[in-house]
């Protein structure tokens, strides 16, 4: 939650190009920087050791900029380190938000990572206001919002770019999802008529002929969503009453596809989502609920079009996702 | 952070472009000024937005704490009846020790009668209480 405590010299102001202490040289680890903090190692760990610097990309005319929220997870550095691996055809920059960052992790990303522009506010402003402000600073043809807890395949940006810059009519493009043992997370998600969402293809083995063919989705999660930054502009970006995270994401997308265009899921994407768990399970279902509560209010006129039945059964999923791939009424 | 922001003395051009001042000069100044009043209203919505997030933050920890409060409340009332549930158990634990207790004498006391009046029989120790205080 947002730390309202003064972080001294960045306080409530943009910092650009953090240059690591000695660039060129291996930096600080997260380990080194975090003494007993860091997560366990293992197999598929997401908290493997940071080693070295992590060099972004910088050039003059990003076709995208990747938006990245910094709070309090050491693996934002293991996040980008992975992008910066990865890489990518097109140029695109990569923007991180330190977003009422508690100083350790301000330290890190400012130490350990070079290239990247780094903006930068006191206070937590959630994920949707975090992300506006990203934005705002963002110079690329597309916005591609990613999680600080995910780890990257080689092509995953590429495949959203050519998906995006291939069909004007796209709006957002979302990557495929995948768990740290390597089963679907999510292929695109769907909204039912209570409002709640599910994700397509969750827990299902990643293998070929599962959820390997793009399609019009209800939305894709933003942990790692590809924006048209015109639709970004026309739909006034994420709403920040969804304070502090949860359903901003849907809203987006709704918003999106309400202003004419397309919101798809790209299978070619592909990214391991870890989704750590900063939040203690019942104060997270607390906020969802409150989240639900809100997007339900405000798509109250809109929600009658969704399908309606009980949302753990896969035939009310398989006709959700049939109604929004647009194969049926 | 904003040049000339902070010179609130410092002259502008003059209505016209008064004398001393030429037309670029007074136009560098107004687009001077523009750039300042962007910057500044840029910063201004970014403090707002942070008092935003404050605000939404305050309202999301009085809802949760109101949601553990009412948790609480529904706890506090379970365990009250609970409690009440546990004492009634224990009165009825002490009526049913006592009503086993005078079946106990009352059978005792039966079948000694019963011995009394079969000649030879072993005589049974009277002990329930009630038969006691009668004698």
């Amino acid at each position: 939650m947002p730390s309202p405590a003064p972080l001294g010299s960045v306080a409530g102001h943009r910092i650009e190009r953090p240059v690591a202490e000695e660039p060129g040289r291996d930096g600080p680890t997260a380990e080194e920087r975090q003494p007993g903090s860091g997560h366990p190692p293992g197999a598929g760990s997401p908290a493997a050791p940071d080693r070295g610097v992590v060099t972004l990309p910088a050039p003059r005319d990003p076709a995208a900029s990747v938006v990245m929220l910094a709070w309090r997870s050491p693996l934002v550095v293991a996040s980008l380190r992975a992008v910066a691996a990865a890489g990518a055809g097109h140029p695109f920059e990569v923007v991180v938000v330190l977003n009422g960052a508690a100083p350790e992790i301000i330290d890190l990303v400012t130490g350990s990572v070079v290239g990247a522009r780094i903006v930068s506010s006191p206070v937590n402003l959630g994920f949707s206001g975090g992300c506006y402000r990203g934005a705002r600073a963002a110079r690329g043809g597309h916005l591609v919002f990613l999680n600080d807890d995910t780890e990257v395949q080689a092509g995953w940006l590429d495949a959203l770019l050519d998906t995006v810059e291939g069909d004007g009519s796209i709006g957002a493009v979302g990557s495929r999802l995948l768990f740290d043992d390597g089963t679907i997370q999510e292929a695109g998600a769907v909204l039912l008529r209570d409002a709640s969402t599910m994700t397509v293809g969750r827990g299902e083995p990643d293998v070929a002929g599962t959820y390997l063919e793009r399609r019009d989705v209800d939305y894709c999660s933003a942990a790692a969503l590809l924006v048209r930054r015109s639709a970004w502009e026309a739909v006034g970006g994420f709403d920040d009453r969804y304070f502090p995270a949860y359903y901003e994401d849907v809203d987006l997308c709704l918003s999106i596809r309400e202003a004419g265009l397309r919101v798809v899921y790209e299978p070619r994407s592909r990214v391991v989502h870890h989704e750590s768990a900063t939040l203690d399970s019942a104060y997270k279902t607390f906020v969802h609920g409150r989240m639900r509560d809100r997007f339900r209010e405000k798509w109250a006129g809109h929600l009658g079009l969704y399908v309606e039945g009980d949302p753990w059964s896969p035939a009310t999923v398989e006709r959700a996702v049939r109604r929004a791939a647009g194969t049926t009424g | 952070m904003f040049a000339g922001a902070s010179k609130p003395g410092a002259p502008g051009p003059s209505p016209g472009g008064g004398p001393g001042v030429s037309g670029a000069v007074a136009g560098y100044r107004a687009t001077e000024a523009e750039a300042v009043l962007a910057a500044r209203s840029e910063e201004l919505t970014d403090r707002l937005s942070e008092v935003r997030a404050l605000q939404a933050d305050l309202a999301l920890k009085e809802a949760w704490a109101a949601h553990l409060q009412g948790e609480l409340d529904r706890a506090q009332a379970e365990i009250e009846r609970l409690l009440s549930v546990q004492a009634r158990a224990v009165e009825l634990e002490a009526e049913l020790r006592a009503t086993r207790a005078r079946a106990s004498y009352r059978l005792v006391d039966r079948v000694g009668r019963w011995l009394d009046a079969i000649p030879g029989a072993p005589r049974v120790r009277r002990w329930a209480s009630h038969r006691t205080a009668r004698g």
